[in-house]
């Protein structure tokens, strides 16, 4: 890959930027790693085996239902189907993430991605509106949310006990609150009402009727298509 | 099949299965869309995409939700609209939803 078409697509400016914007979601993203290792440690796990889970499939939600049916003979299944349940939505956060990343060598995106998690993605869209392509930024929110999530990882399942219930410091709310100020962030305007709504209405009945974390999918495919296909206000 | 995750050699086997599960996933969507060409109803797909998604996430939790989450809800935006900074926001909210959930004794 020749120097000039690399230029601005992976910086260490752009790592450090994103590594620090990882580092200030610490707060939930230790206290989300926490409950994991927590309710881990509940069921069984060791310290060591938390973690290389935590490390390899690093996806909290999905995690966090495998543990749900964890034990019995027929755990291999009931945790993959609950990655795939839960990860459903990442299908989606690639696919946008795809013509963002054009231009980088197929080999630095592919293992980017094995660091994709939602707000590293969000941030990736908030950083493509402003015309920005530095695919560093990306990957240091996501070294950032992986030693979080570890570290978290660690700290419950080796101390969590103490802690009681986690739902009173509002740990739960962190991630919602996160992408709640994201779309803040994101509005521009009455173009967006069309797949804000639609992509909520859809996911309430996806979230009724199927389960799992199949309602961002479903509601995201829908809201997106709308509003593709709405016609605009504005030339986009 | 009969793998016991109470081994060793079960744990690992479902962890790595449970890990390659996760990483198709995080590449599905990317490998099936280099195959498109970003048309101009593809771009306004693309753009219209994280919103619908915000929605989708916060749709289900606003409507399971009670005083404490609408209070988070509040929080997140106010603060958002206040300092422009997503972590502040975010920061506020959970400790919206913290301080409702020991108010309310939930």
């Amino acid at each position: 890959m020749p120097a000039d078409r690399m230029r601005g697509i992976f910086t260490r400016d752009g790592f450090r930027r994103g590594f620090m914007e990882g580092m200030a979601l610490l707060p939930g993203m230790i206290g989300f790693g926490v409950v994991f290792g927590v309710l881990a440690g509940s069921v069984g796990f060791t310290v060591l085996g938390a973690s290389a889970m935590s490390v390899f499939v690093f996806a909290g939600t999905a995690q966090l239902l495998a543990l749900h049916s964890w034990g019995g003979s027929g755990t291999l299944l009931a945790a993959v189907v609950a990655v795939v349940a839960m990860n459903s939505r990442y299908i989606l956060f690639g696919a946008a993430l795809q013509p963002w990343m054009r231009g980088a060598p197929p080999l630095l995106s592919y293992a980017s991605l094995f660091l994709l998690v939602d707000p590293n993605w969000a941030v990736a869209m908030r950083e493509r509106d402003m015309g920005r392509r530095d695919i560093a930024v990306f990957v240091g929110m996501g070294v950032a949310s992986m030693i979080c999530w570890l570290l978290g990882t660690i700290a419950g399942s080796a101390f969590g006990q103490l802690l009681g219930d986690t739902r009173r410091f509002g740990l739960d709310f962190f991630l919602p609150a996160f992408f709640l100020s994201l779309a803040c962030d994101f509005w521009k305007g009455r173009d967006d009402v069309m797949p804000f709504v639609a992509g909520g209405l859809v996911a309430v009945m996806f979230d009724r009727y199927v389960g799992g974390s199949w309602h961002v999918l479903g509601g995201g495919v829908a809201g997106s298509l709308a509003g593709a296909f709405w016609p605009r206000r504005r030339a986009a | 099949m009969s793998i016991d995750p109470n081994t060793t050699a079960g744990f690992a086997l479902i962890v790595a299965a449970m890990a390659v599960a996760a990483y198709l996933t995080r590449i599905a969507g990317f490998f099936l869309m280099s195959f498109v060409s970003v048309t101009p109803r593809v771009e306004a797909w693309l753009k219209a995409l994280p919103l619908a998604i915000m929605g989708s996430i916060l749709a289900p939790i606003a409507l399971h939700g009670g005083p404490a989450e609408y209070a988070g809800f509040a929080a997140t935006v106010a603060v958002f609209l206040w300092r422009r900074n997503d972590i502040l926001a975010a920061v506020a909210g959970m400790a919206a939803v913290a301080a409702m959930r020991a108010a309310l004794g939930g």
